[in-house]
Order: structure tokens, then sequence, then C-alpha cells
């Protein structure tokens, strides 16, 4: 009895094991995503998209791709389809829907039960919630001005929507609906991540060159990390799936820095390629991986090591990277 | 904000901008703002917080004399007459309008400049595409550097009174001239205001060619955003401003 049930669940699990060690970037100069195997480090695939893809996530299953795509030249009021957020079938590589979320969809994040997409109108000073099933708007709400990052806490409560002009955070509970509180952080916040126990959130500055570590309940700043002196263009950042490292991507310096979580303190400036913006981390925690802009390539570091151990060439101007699980 | 001027339609469309966005800050931390012409600057209304003055040298060291104990912040977006930096200075006096000294320094680090500007439209890095786009679908005209410079005043002034709380100008001004303030105006470098003149840090482009050059141009990494921005204009030990004499 017990080795049949064991060969149930094998029969079971096959299907996530040949979804493992695959990463997607998405490339916004050559209107792609490149479709990359990281056990033989190569790019087994490229999907051609209507326009520019910037902010990518997979769904908790692994089984569909989302991207944000829009026109190289935003034009307010644009009706192109190219603005969309594309959804692929990860198995066939089709694209199987286009949803529509404003004139210029960016950074967007994906509820952890896969229903909802949460995204920042940049034009429109709102993030837009919409249901990923039906592809129809079901909240918009007023956030700052020229909304860019948005992160979704491990439980799914919580929303954190960054805008770059008013420098400010916005917490949606979703719950309730509503915007319930609004926070001043650094200048020009890119992209933030919750860590994995809910407990704190990450938001990158990239004028400030700067990490605001905030305590993702009562919402008080418990620290900012300065990188590179303040002159660090930070962007993407993740955490690892242990919470013990946070991984922020420098833009135009070039650099991947290693923050230990538990003393906010830099403890590694990893050199990976020309303006990283997009940054991943693999399920096991011993790979970082990161979209670097300008030299049109992957970097694969050893997380252990905090060296770059591999890179793979990919589309034009890639801009973000997600990994399956 | 004082109406007359040159590039005065550009620049009260960049203070509008500017309170427009204010107004949007203030949904998500309270308060509010409004943009009040001034036909007259000899006739101040009363709880006015900050002046954002497009005017001549005369009219501003008038209105720096009139603010000296601290009535008002005057933010001057258009006159860049070293003078308002040395020796007319005043405490509740800023320039978001390149000194003179500026200009002279970019075009000797850019020979055969056909313009030094502080702000293009065809500038695209670092936001300065969406905010282009936002003052275009807004105006229906391109954004200048007249109409950058006062929205960036309004942008400065909103963002210290939401920093420090308050709206009063000691409060304000205490924090324009705090070592640690800065503030994003889209050109990709931390933006502050010179603790010896009021003078905003900045960079300007020299149009080339046809092309937008930076200036000051390439920055080594070991040298940090402030000093090197200081390449552009009077230093601290050339400064003839005393604002406490």
């Amino acid at each position: 009895m017990n080795a049949r049930i064991a060969l149930l669940l094998a029969v079971a699990l096959a299907p996530r094991a040949r979804a493992q060690a695959t990463a997607f970037v998405s490339n916004e100069g050559s209107h792609d995503v490149s479709v990359v195997d990281l056990a033989t480090r190569r790019v087994v695939a490229t999907i051609k998209l209507a326009g520019r893809a910037r902010g990518i996530h997979l769904s908790p299953d692994d089984r569909t791709l989302y991207v944000a795509t829009s026109e190289d030249k935003p034009r307010p009021g644009s009706t192109s389809k190219a603005n969309a957020i594309t959804v692929i079938d990860v198995a066939t590589r089709k694209i199987i829907a286009m949803h529509r979320i404003g004139s210029d969809p960016e950074q967007f994040a994906l509820t952890p039960d896969g229903r909802f997409i949460y995204a920042s109108n940049e034009d429109g000073g709102t993030a837009t919630a919409v249901d990923t099933r039906t592809g129809k708007d079901v909240a918009t709400l007023v956030v700052g001005i020229e909304p860019e990052g948005v992160a979704v806490s491990p439980d799914g409560r919580w929303i954190a929507v960054t805008a770059e002009t008013s420098n400010s955070l916005s917490i949606i509970d979703r719950k309730k609906n509503k915007v319930v509180d609004n926070l001043l952080v650094d200048l020009r916040p890119r992209a933030a991540a919750f860590s994995p126990d809910g407990a704190r959130l990450y938001v990158t500055a990239e004028i400030s060159g700067t990490v605001s570590v905030i305590d993702a309940k009562t919402h008080a700043l418990i620290k900012t990390i300065v990188l590179n002196r303040g002159e660090a263009k930070p962007v993407g950042v993740v955490v690892s799936p242990d919470g013990r490292r946070v991984y922020v991507v420098g833009g135009a310096t070039g650099a991947l820095y290693a923050i230990d979580a538990a003393s906010n303190a830099v403890v590694a400036t990893i050199p990976v390629g020309k303006r990283p913006w997009g940054v991943a981390v693999s399920a096991d925690g011993k790979f970082v991986y990161t979209a670097n802009g300008m030299s049109n390539d992957m970097a694969i570091v050893d997380a252990a090591a905090n060296k770059v151990v591999g890179r793979v060439g990919v589309g034009q101007r890639p801009w973000g990277i997600v990994v399956s699980r | 904000m004082l109406t007359t001027g040159a590039d005065a339609g550009a620049r009260h469309d960049g203070a509008l901008l500017g309170i427009e966005e204010a107004k949007h800050a203030s949904e998500l931390f309270g308060g509010g703002a409004e943009l009040i012409p001034i036909p007259d600057p000899a006739r101040m209304p009363a709880s006015v917080a900050a002046i954002v003055a497009n005017d001549s040298l005369e009219t501003i060291r008038m209105l720096a004399r009139g603010a000296a104990t601290g009535s008002h912040v005057i933010m001057n977006v258009d006159c860049t007459a070293d003078d308002l930096r040395g020796a007319s200075c005043a405490p509740f006096l800023f320039h978001v309008a390149p000194s003179d000294a500026m200009l002279r320094d970019a075009r000797a680090q850019a020979p055969g400049a056909a313009a030094i500007v502080t702000w293009d439209d065809a500038l695209f890095r670092f936001g300065a595409d969406t905010l282009n786009d936002r003052f275009r679908k807004r105006f229906g005209r391109s954004m200048t550097s007249a109409s950058w410079a006062a929205w960036f005043a309004v942008k400065a002034l909103w963002e210290s009174s939401l920093r420090m709380k308050s709206t009063e100008p000691h409060q304000l001004a205490d924090y324009l001239t705090r070592e640690t303030t800065q503030f994003d105006g889209h050109k990709g470098r931390p933006l502050s205001f010179r603790s010896w003149d009021h003078q905003l840090r900045q960079f300007l482009y020299a149009r080339v060619g046809g092309k937008l050059v930076d200036v000051p141009q390439s920055a080594t990494p070991e040298i940090t955003s402030r000093d090197f921005l200081d390449k552009l204009g009077t230093t601290a030990s050339a400064t003839t401003c005393r604002f406490h004499s």
C-alpha cells in the first residue's frame, strides 16, 4: 500500500519536475521573451510578443506566464493592442489572452492564488486589479504619482505600490479593497518585495541609491541601506526563499548587491553586466539571475560564492526575469 | 506665483502641473495646495507660504528684502544673475534657475554648443519621458526649460512640506537647506540646494549638432553626485554670499 502511494506521488510530481529550472526573460528591445533552460544554460525558445516586454511573472503553478507589453513610445490615450498584459501558456509557449490594462503597462504583481493581477498605471496615478480568469478590471485605486513597482504579501492580503514622482509607497488592504496607508520613501522608488514571512518590505529608490527596509505590519522605517555611497541606481529587488538574503540590482553601476537580512548590511557587491534591472532567485536559493539590459544577457550568480558562474545571451534590452520553481 | 516676465505662460503651466501633483499627493497625505497669481509684487496676499518668482533682478531683490524674516520662501525660476546668489543672497531665497556662473562653466565645458538649456522635450532617461508626456498630455505643448523650472520649484516646495508636515516658511527653508535633503528632478542624479548660496545643483544640457549632451559630462565612479554637480557654478570657497551678516 505504501509503495503504491509513493508511486502515485511520483507520477503526480512528474510535470512539476519537468517545469523546473527554466528562466523567462522579457526583452523590451526585441519585443519577446527568451526561454532559458537553466540546466544547459541555453535559450530553448523565443516567444514573440506584440510590443516592448517589461514586467514578467509566473502563475503559482508555473503553468502560465504573464508579460506586460506596450508600445515603444507611449502615447497617452493610445488604443494600440500592444498595451496589454499578455498571457502565455508555458507548455505550448503560445499566447492565450491579452488583457488590456492602462495605456503603458510596465509593472504588476500576481496574487499567491493566481486569481488577480495588480498593475500600476503610470499616467493615471492608480493601481488596477484584474481578474486573471476574465481579464476584467475589478478595482481601481488612487495611489501615488507615476506609480511603478508592485508587490504582494505572501498571504495575499497586502499590495504595495511605489510611485516615482511622489516618492511614496501605497499599501492596499485587499480585505477592505482600499488604500489603508501611504508612506514617504526615498527618491524615485522603483520596486518593492516582501520577505517570505511577510514581516519586511524592501523598497529600492533609484535616485537616492538606497533600499528602505520597512516593517510590513507597522509600516515603520527600520533602516535605510545606502548602496555604493548613494551612487548606485537600484531597481529590481528579490528576497531569497529562506529570507536571509535580499538581492538588489544596481542599474547603471552594473552590480548585484547581496544584503544580509538580519543585519541589513551589504555583504557582497557582484559585477553582473550592463544595466541590470531584473533579478530572480532560484527556489532553493542557490542561484541568483539578473537581466542585463545593455549587455543583452542574463548572469547566473552562485549565491554562496557571490560570483558570476555563467552567462546566457538573450534578446535585445532584457528587462525582467522570472524562474520556475 | 508672479505672472510677469519672459516665458510667463510656460512657467505658469509648469507651476500648475506641480500644483496638480501636490493636490494628488494631498489626497494621500492630507493638506492642500493652490496656485495664486500675483500680478503686483508690491501687493502680496496674506497667508502665502511660498512664491514662485519669474521676474527681474530688481523685483526678486525687493521680494527677498520683504521676506528677510521668513514670511515666505521665494523660488527664483528665471533670473540668472550671479548677484542674487552673491551679494544680494537672502536666507529665504532659493534658485532653481541656473546662475550665470553655471551657464558660463557649461559653455566652457561644451564648446560649440548652440544653446545651454535646463530641460528639453527630447530628454527620456530617468523618467524624463514620462514627465514630458505628462506635460504634453495636460497642456498640448512641449515642456521647456521655463516650465520645468517652475514645475520643479513647486515640487520641491510640496515635497518639503510633506516631509516636514508643515507649510511654515522657516520649516520649509530648514528642510531645503539640510545637508541630507535631495530631490528628484527626472535628471538621473539627486538634486539639492547649495548651502552657501541656495543655488540648485543640477545637470544642464548642451544642444550640439542636433543632439543633447549632459553638462557636466561623464562622472568618474569615485565622485559623488554632489561634488560632480558642483563642477558648475560658484564654489563654497568663492562665494560672496553672507546670509547672516
